[in-house]
């Protein structure tokens, strides 16, 4: 009696053995996997991540050069910049030898340029 | 008490010797089954084993090395590459549902192609092809539906989640000047082999290093980063600095648009360049072409005329001759010369000399070259003899390539003596018998203006990348005629420029400009044409202190009358060089005196 109890656990034992060695075996290997793959993920992720600024940088450079592009610039220049209509720029000095610049209220006209005393010296 | 007893009796009875030897020897054989097998894969089949596993998990990944990108003189990008997206399908996995319909007439929209054809891209397809072992066939499991995509648009295709539609990354060229800098700058094709101009010439340069590693994937085909073994960086293609300046560039560009709308030439040339280092600034030359978009322009347009065009240079050729004649000290500058009579005796044989356009009388040599008089050059011509006519020529580089750093250039034609007819020797000096490339005349004018040194032709500057730099310094190839002579031919073709010269429409208000027209007339059929010319004006300023040297070629203007030189390329020369000073803050002839006087006053 006894001896055939014995054979019962033996038999349990290799059993449980088996299961539990391929049980432990497959939990530890799929426990590994799982880190590998969490692992290679990081790495990838941070490698995507710089290979996307980098990749921005490229196309930002790319455009950036287009708009600076000389003859971009000029169409630019042509449509959204108000074009001078006169001939000459004169600059006058506010405050020179105590003239005044007057502004009129319609800003549309032109600005004028006097003083008392200009009239009376040659300048240049 | 009694019930447990009979329950392990009959578990008893169950187990029988026989039974558990049975079971202990079946357990035992699958530990002994899985112990043999890991001893024979192991120990017995290693190597093997592990050949199995590196080729089921081991990867090798090529890693792209990026072409480096050119720029111009002042570092604005010309050629740069730029990651985009290839979009593709795989019929295989097309799922026919409504919701995926649905998603495809939207993909449609995205990028803009038509929903039927998109629908015909992703039916399945089976290929039949032959191989050695036999007939195959094979489905098709990717194909191309869009290019170029950007990625926010990518993002936007992957938002439909069509599950069939993936894209690839890849790298494409692009050219933000456009058609600004085409030859110049050149293109690769769609696989990224270098056609034409830089890119050819630089691709050793640009292509960079393509890199590798080694690593291993997992069960789903992706890689484990971190079991890369061996790993060799690719190194990124080195980028080139070009001499050209992009606002030049573009100056001149200008400048052959308007000879276009106004004499619609069949091509015309324009370039620019520095005669103390022999640097080009600008090259344009039309018909042009967008590099973005090569493959929709006719081969004509791709060439670059500067350099693969070659025409009869005409007058501009009468520099070599003169300059070759007063080196030599074979003339003065002073010594006259009778350009009425129309032959001449040279080697015991009487040659007629070529027809002036007006008649002369007697001119000096000053007067020759300021009226341009094909007599007056045969005489000095035939004073200096066929062999000193041919090595200056050849010194002047007539003849040979320039070695510019572009791919496509041709050499030009000048016969060696032995192979000249008995009229050569007054027809060349006029620039008949002759055939050369614009740059070639560009390069004569420079030497002139760089002192009489030839100046070895550069349109890259410098490679460099992060760590390294090449410089490509100017280099000095030979002095072709004393700085005595230089100085004083350039006096004379001021002449040109001034007032009773061929090229008066060429000045450039503040600046004493020296220069030269040419008008040849083409040869169609064999002979000269009455009819199609090809105008061009070389020159530089100032005069004095040489800082730029402007060629302009155009072939065939169609206008009223002859396409003189002086007409049609001397006021372009005139616009563009007024240009130039202005951004190269080049001072005037006014402005430099005075800051002599100031100094030497000091």
């Amino acid at each position: 009696m006894k001896i055939r109890n014995r054979q019962i656990a033996v038999l349990f034992g290799l059993l449980a053995t088996l299961a539990l060695s391929i049980g432990l075996g497959g939990f530890s290997l799929a426990m590994l996997r799982q880190q590998k793959a969490d692992i290679a993920s990081r790495i990838k992720s941070c490698e995507v991540q710089i290979e996307n600024i980098r990749r921005l940088n490229e196309n930002l450079n790319a455009q950036i050069a287009a708009a600076q592009n000389p003859q971009a610039l000029r169409a630019m220049a042509k449509t959204a910049l108000a074009q001078p209509e006169f001939g000459a720029v004169v600059w006058a000095y506010e405050k020179f030898d105590n003239a005044v610049v007057e502004r009129p209220r319609d800003e549309k006209v032109l600005i004028s340029f006097k003083s008392d005393r200009l009239a009376n010296r040659n300048i240049r | 008490m009694k019930r447990r007893t009979r329950k392990s009796a009959s578990y008893a009875a169950f187990i029988s010797r026989g039974r558990f030897l049975f079971v202990a020897a079946v357990l035992c054989t699958v530990f002994a089954a899985v112990f043999c097998r890991l001893y024979v894969l192991h120990i017995v089949k290693e190597k093997w084993s592990e050949q199995i596993i590196s080729k089921a998990r081991n990867r090798f990944d090529k890693i792209d090395a990026r072409r480096g990108d050119i720029v111009d003189s002042r570092g604005n990008l010309l050629a740069t590459s730029r990651p985009v997206i290839e979009l593709g399908v795989d019929p295989e996995r097309m799922e026919n549902t409504p919701e995926e319909r649905e998603a495809l007439q939207k993909l449609a929209a995205i990028i803009e192609m038509p929903y039927p054809e998109l629908l015909k891209k992703c039916e399945s397809e089976t290929l039949v092809y032959e191989d050695e072992d036999g007939t195959q066939m094979r489905k098709v499991r990717w194909r191309k539906i869009a290019e170029n995509i950007d990625d926010p648009t990518y993002e936007r295709i992957r938002g439909l989640k069509i599950k069939a539609i993936y894209g690839n990354r890849k790298y494409v060229r692009v050219y933000p000047a456009g058609a600004l800098t085409s030859h110049a700058v050149g293109f690769v094709n769609k696989e990224f082999v270098a056609q034409m101009g830089a890119e050819k010439k630089c691709d050793y340069y640009l292509r960079g290093q393509d890199g590798w590693r080694e690593t291993e994937r997992d069960g789903r085909r992706r890689e484990a980063a971190q079991f890369r073994t061996r790993e060799v960086e690719p190194k990124d293609g080195m980028n080139v600095e070009m001499t050209i300046d992009i606002i030049i560039q573009e100056m001149a560009q200008r400048e052959l648009k308007d000879i276009v709308e106004k004499y619609d030439p069949d091509s015309a040339t324009i370039i620019v360049g520095e005669p103390s280092t022999g640097y080009l600034l600008a090259m344009a030359s039309y018909p042009n072409f967008d590099p973005n978009n090569y493959n929709k322009y006719p081969q004509d347009a791709l060439r670059n005329r500067a350099i693969c065009d070659q025409f009869e240079p005409g007058s501009t050729f009468k520099c070599v001759p003169v300059a070759a004649a007063l080196n030599e000290s074979i003339v003065g500058e002073n010594d006259s010369f009778d350009c009425k009579s129309s032959s001449i005796s040279y080697k015991g044989r009487i040659l007629r000399l070529p027809k002036d356009s007006h008649p002369h009388d007697h001119l000096t040599v000053r007067e020759i070259t300021q009226k341009s008089s094909n007599r007056g050059v045969a005489q000095l011509a035939v004073l200096m003899g066929e062999n000193m006519l041919y090595k200056y020529a050849r010194a002047f580089g007539y003849g040979s390539k320039t070695g510019i750093g572009l791919a496509g250039e041709i050499n030009g034609t000048l016969h060696e003596v032995k192979d000249w007819d008995g009229l050569t020797i007054t027809r060349l000096p006029m620039g008949h018998a002759v055939a050369a490339t614009p740059i070639q005349g560009h390069c004569a004018m420079r030497t002139i203006a760089n002192q009489g040194i030839y100046m070895r032709r550069r349109i890259k500057k410098r490679v460099y990348d992060a760590e390294s730099s090449i410089n490509f310094p100017p280099v000095a190839e030979r002095r072709v005629i004393s700085t005595k002579t230089a100085t004083l031919l350039g006096d004379i073709l001021c002449d040109v420029v001034g007032e009773g010269g061929t090229a008066r429409r060429a000045e450039i208000p503040g600046y004493r400009v020296a220069g030269k027209t040419g008008t040849s007339q083409k040869i169609i059929n064999g002979r000269y044409s009455n009819t199609k010319h090809v105008g061009s004006m070389t020159g530089f300023f100032p005069a004095q202190r040489p800082r730029v040297v402007i060629t302009v070629v155009v072939d065939n203007p169609k206008m009223k009358g002859i396409g003189y030189g002086g007409v049609v390329a001397a006021p372009v020369f005139s616009r563009i060089g007024a240009q130039v000073a202005n951004y190269l803050g080049i001072q005037t002839d006014g402005d430099f005196e005075k800051m002599i006087a100031w100094r030497q006053s000091r």
